[in-house]
């Protein structure tokens, strides 16, 4: 697996990896502002609830598959390293939150009540373990 | 509002979105430097280069002491 990331990202698997994952906590800020348009909390004369709403859900279906990628580098090229401890706590657990979201969100009923705790939930973890990663490389290169 | 301005505002999303992401990909590359490995073939080649240089100018060097020491040897003697 360590080959084919390195192969893919042509020998820059940390630099590819920081670069996917700012794209992702990008996408998330917008994502905030794109649910908070869906939930009416915001009501800009350009966007109704309905398409913001629509664009949420297609722009975290990419952001899902993203985060597994990133997920997947990071394993395949560090393990789970004791150097990153916080980051690879805090990126499991966004994991199980993320498979939890998506779980209520498929199943629809009476659970979508906690999708905006869930969201702010992944949320907090997408920064914590950007901050704990990328924005660490990012202040250091 | 028509199912048309809709979808004209997904699209508007979608497409905001993909603004982000190359906004975000340019901050990162212009941030983190030349890290393509063609570029970092080419430092590495002409490191490799002036170090070649380096030892050739050496060795010319080693010859013409070894020259002028012959010749100074043949003079004296």
């Amino acid at each position: 697996m360590e080959d084919l990331v390195e192969s893919l990202t042509r020998g820059n698997p940390t630099e590819v990896k920081v670069v996917v994952a700012t794209v992702v906590i990008a996408l998330a800020v917008y994502q905030l502002v794109l649910i908070a348009v869906g939930y009416g909390r915001l009501r800009p004369r350009f966007l109704q609830a309905g398409p913001a709403s629509r664009a949420h859900r297609t722009i975290g279906d990419a952001l899902l598959v993203l985060i597994v990628v990133v997920a997947v580098m990071c394993l395949a090229e560090y393990g789970w390293d004791d150097d990153g401890g916080v980051h690879a706590v805090v990126g499991a657990v966004l994991l199980g939150v993320l498979a939890v979201k998506v779980l209520v969100v498929r199943s629809g009923g009476r659970l979508g009540r906690l999708l905006p705790l869930l969201g702010a939930a992944v949320f907090t973890l997408l920064a914590v373990t950007w901050l704990a990663s990328a924005g660490d490389f990012l202040v250091d290169t | 509002m028509g199912d048309r301005a809709q979808l004209r505002q997904l699209i508007g999303s979608l497409l905001l979105a993909a603004v982000i992401v190359a906004i975000a990909i340019a901050v990162v590359t212009a941030k983190l430097g030349p890290t393509s490995a063609a570029e970092l073939d080419a430092r590495e080649d002409r490191l490799k280069e002036r170090i070649e240089l380096r030892e050739e100018r050496l060795e010319q060097q080693e010859e013409a002491r070894e020259e002028r020491l012959e010749q100074g040897g043949r003079g004296g003697g």
